[in-house]
C-alpha cells in the first residue's frame, strides 16, 4: 500500500483537493461553533447589563488562581498544536508525536485544575440553588452560565483531548501519513476551544476584582 | 514509511523550517502570555465601568493572534475567511439586534 492510498479518501484524487474541502469543512463547522457559543455569551452579556453589580459580586467568587493557570495551560498547549501541524507539514514524524502527546498532556492538566475548581465551588455552595451562598439573586444567575459556560467547554475540550490522542496513537502506528489533513483540521478545532476559554477569562474571572 | 526525498536530501531545509516555525510560533504565544498577565493586572486596576471592556478588549486581540496565526487565517484562501467571516457577522447580527432592543428599553 503507497502512502498515498492511505491519506486520500472518496471521492478525492489528488491529496491538495482533499486538504482544501476538509479545511473549508472544518472552518465551515467553526463558524457554527461560534454561533453555538456565541448566543450563551450574548446570555451572559445581557444578563451583565442588567445586574452588573450582581455579577461583579459573583465574579470575585471565582478563584483566579485556577482561572488564570488554565488559561496559561490552554494558550501554551495551542503553541504544542500548531507546532504539531507544522512538523507535520515538514514531516519530522518523532518531533510531531512529541508535540501532540504535549498538548493531550496540556488540555489533561486543563480538566484537572478545573475538577479541583469545580469541588472547591462545591464546597463553597456557589452551586445555583437552596444552598446558595451568595445572598443576591441575580448571583445565581452568574453561576448558572458560569456551570453551563465551563461544563460545555470541558466536553469540548475532551473531544478535543480524545481526537488529538487518536491522531498521536495513529501517527506511532504509522496508520496516518503526515500529508493528511487531519492534522490541521485537529488543530483548528483545538485552537476554537482555546479561542473559546479567552473569552471565558476575563468575563467569568476578572469581574468584581478591583 | 521514509521521509519525503526532497527533505532528505536537504536536512538543512528541515532544521530551518523547525527554526523558523518556533521563532514565528514562540514569539506569538509569549505574547498571548504577556497579554494574559496584562489583563489578570488590569483586573485590580480601578477604573470603575471600564475594567470589563479592557479585559474583552485583551481578549479580542489575544482571539485575533490565534485565528491569524495559530489557525493561519492570516494565509487562508479567500473562501476559508468567507467561512470564517459567517460566524462572526451573524454574531454580531445578533448582538446589534439582541442589545438595540434592550437599550432603549432601559
Amino acid at each position: 500500500m503507497t502512502q498515498a492510498d492511505y491519506v486520500i479518501r472518496e471521492p478525492w484524487e489528488h491529496i491538495s483537493d482533499q486538504r482544501r474541502a476538509s479545511t473549508f469543512g472544518m472552518w465551515v463547522f467553526l463558524a457554527s461553533e461560534v454561533l453555538f457559543f456565541g448566543g450563551l455569551f450574548m446570555c451572559f452579556t445581557y444578563l451583565r447589563v442588567l445586574h452588573p453589580a450582581a455579577f461583579a459580586e459573583a465574579s470575585s467568587h471565582t478563584n483566579i488562581w485556577y482561572g488564570t493557570i488554565n488559561t496559561g495551560l490552554l494558550l501554551t498547549s495551542s503553541f504544542t498544536m500548531v507546532m504539531a501541524a507544522r512538523l507535520a507539514d515538514l514531516e519530522l514524524r518523532r518531533l510531531m508525536a512529541l508535540c501532540l502527546v504535549a498538548t493531550v498532556a496540556l488540555g489533561l492538566a486543563f480538566l484537572v485544575v478545573k475538577g479541583f475548581e469545580y469541588r472547591e465551588d462545591f464546597d463553597r455552595h456557589l452551586v445555583p440553588g437552596r444552598d446558595f451562598a451568595i445572598p443576591v439573586a441575580a448571583a445565581q444567575l452568574f453561576f448558572s452560565l458560569y456551570w453551563a459556560i465551563t461544563g460545555l467547554h470541558a466536553i469540548h475540550l475532551t473531544i478535543g483531548i480524545v481526537a488529538v490522542s487518536r491522531l498521536a496513537f495513529l501517527v506511532e502506528r504509522r496508520e496516518l501519513a503526515l500529508p493528511s489533513p487531519e492534522f490541521e483540521i485537529t488543530a483548528l478545532y483545538w485552537h476554537i476551544v482555546d479561542i473559546v476559554w479567552i473569552f471565558l477569562y476575563p468575563l467569568l474571572y476578572l469581574g468584581g476584582r478591583s | 514509511m521514509s521521509r519525503s526525498p526532497h527533505l532528505d536530501a536537504h536536512p538543512r531545509l528541515t532544521r530551518q523550517g523547525v527554526g523558523a516555525a518556533l521563532r514565528r510560533f514562540g514569539l506569538i504565544w509569549l505574547a498571548l502570555i504577556a497579554l494574559l498577565f496584562v489583563s489578570c493586572f488590569l483586573a485590580y486596576v480601578p477604573l470603575g465601568r471600564w475594567n470589563l471592556p479592557v479585559g474583552v478588549v485583551i481578549a479580542v486581540i489575544k482571539a485575533g493572534l490565534v485565528v491569524a496565526f495559530f489557525m493561519g487565517l492570516e494565509k487562508a484562501t479567500s473562501l476559508n475567511r468567507l467561512a470564517a467571516s459567517a460566524g462572526i457577522v451573524f454574531l454580531l447580527v445578533m448582538f446589534t439586534l439582541t442589545f438595540s432592543d434592550l437599550f432603549t428599553r432601559l
